[in-house]
């Protein structure tokens, strides 16, 4: 996918990686080629000790304050698991639907006909049931389609509130970042916002997020990033907004 | 583990920091205690390199460790050392916080400000840190002139590449190539006197 030439220029910045002197698009872009070059990789720890060792080396006394504060919040802070997603309630999983995500993708933001979605999939036929859905929902009488696009990706949101059915689905989706996740937010009339689930691109930047709930009163869509595993509440400015007619 | 030579990113039987990090994630608040006073000083000493505020080094300190605690079962030890990956935290959360606040134009000045250098003498080092520092400086000191002000430049002032290319006048691609070639040079003399 990446020139030759790209790809030169990527195994250069292991050092400004490990130096922390990336942008935060250029540091996505990075670790997105780190996980399919071993030797990237293997040079990126190899770096990151010596800059740890830079950094070990400024090693001061910490404040006294601090052992207390920590050990107080460590008391009520629950942990994350292993895996990359973290429980977030009304959360499915988002495995089942990569599959099918570029020809939702092309289907939602392109304009392309339906039929080839389910063509592109009769190969994977436990797909099938969730890409009819999907197609259910993009032909209901109610459902509105809002696009929206920005600096993280392109995003377009099928609602349909009669049915109480939403999806998100989403094209060049920037990673979030290391221990960080997308989180998917309904603005409710009351000026909440109600979480719909955490999702993170696939290898192609692609995300199918289908939501469910109570969509009555639903006056728009919210994402924001968040720690890994997600939030109770939006803890950060979010990344896009998008209003329902 | 008799005359074994370990490169620098291997993860050594005695990686102590590693497997205490494990034991965290597997909810041992003793083992995250051991982790913390083994890295509470490097964490706070960074993130005071990097922002030169103890107040704000305290609260990004404060939030490293907290992290630490919170995503201990996420670190995966194929990928790196435990104190690269507690380093890594820290430095990057201080110049998260250094970039935030440090927005548009001030910041530009500052890239330009020559005379803006760290005051080591602001801060009283134990001798141990001296020595850990007399360390450091030996490395840096082997380098060349401007893969030494490229990277601490970067890692010291939290400036990104292009800021660095920028202060320094030098193409994007000859400020990577700095810090890589630098990088490496450091690797292999602290593999060589480990």
């Amino acid at each position: 996918m990446s020139s030759p030439r790209e790809i030169d220029d990527l195994h250069l910045l292991s050092g400004a990686y490990a130096l922390d002197a990336l942008d935060d698009l250029e540091r996505t872009r990075f670790e997105r080629h780190l996980r399919d070059c071993e030797s990237c990789s293997a040079e990126v720890a190899e770096l990151s000790d010596v800059a740890a060792e830079l950094g070990s080396a400024q090693r001061l006394r910490a404040p006294d304050s601090m052992r207390a504060a920590v050990f107080a919040e460590v008391a009520r802070t629950p942990q994350q698991v292993p895996t990359s997603v973290g429980e977030t309630p009304k959360r499915r999983s988002m495995t089942r639907y990569v599959g099918f995500a570029a020809a939702a993708v092309a289907l939602v933001v392109v304009g392309m006909g339906i039929g080839q979605v389910v063509a592109v999939d009769q190969d994977q036929p436990d797909l099938i049931a969730e890409a009819s859905e999907l197609v259910a929902l993009a032909t209901a009488a109610d459902t509105q389609v809002v696009r929206s696009s920005n600096e993280s990706g392109q995003f377009a949101y099928l609602v349909s509130t009669d049915s109480n059915r939403a999806v998100m689905v989403g094209e060049g989706v920037q990673t979030p970042g290391a221990d960080r996740t997308y989180q998917m937010w309904l603005l409710d009339a009351q000026g909440d916002a109600i979480s719909m689930g955490v999702f993170e691109p696939n290898s192609t930047g692609e995300v199918v997020l289908p939501m469910e709930g109570d969509l009555t009163g639903a006056q728009g869509f919210a994402v924001t990033v968040e720690p890994g595993g997600g939030s109770q509440v939006a803890t950060t400015d979010p990344i896009d907004v998008v209003q329902l007619a | 583990m008799q005359g074994v030579q370990p490169s620098v990113a291997e993860d050594k039987p005695q990686d102590q920091v590693a497997g205490l990090i494990a034991a965290t994630g597997k909810g041992d608040e003793s083992a995250f205690r051991e982790l913390y006073e083994l890295t509470a000083d490097w964490v706070y000493g960074v993130s005071l390199r990097v922002l030169r505020d103890p107040a704000q080094s305290e609260e990004v300190a404060q939030e490293v460790l907290l992290e630490i605690w919170r995503s201990a079962a996420r670190y995966d030890r194929t990928k790196g050392s435990g104190k690269a990956w507690i380093m890594t935290l820290a430095h990057r959360r201080a110049v998260d916080r250094v970039r935030s606040a440090q927005s548009g134009r001030d910041r530009e000045q500052k890239v330009f400000d020559q005379s803006y250098e760290p005051e080591t003498d602001t801060v009283v080092a134990t001798v141990e840190t001296r020595l850990d520092q007399e360390r450091v400086r030996r490395y840096l000191a082997d380098l060349t002139e401007s893969q030494r002000e490229a990277i601490t430049l970067a890692y010291f002032k939290g400036y990104s590449q292009r800021e660095v290319a920028q202060a320094l006048d030098v193409p994007l691609g000859t400020v990577k190539t700095r810090m890589r070639d630098g990088l490496i040079r450091m690797r292999d003399a602290m593999g060589a006197s480990a």
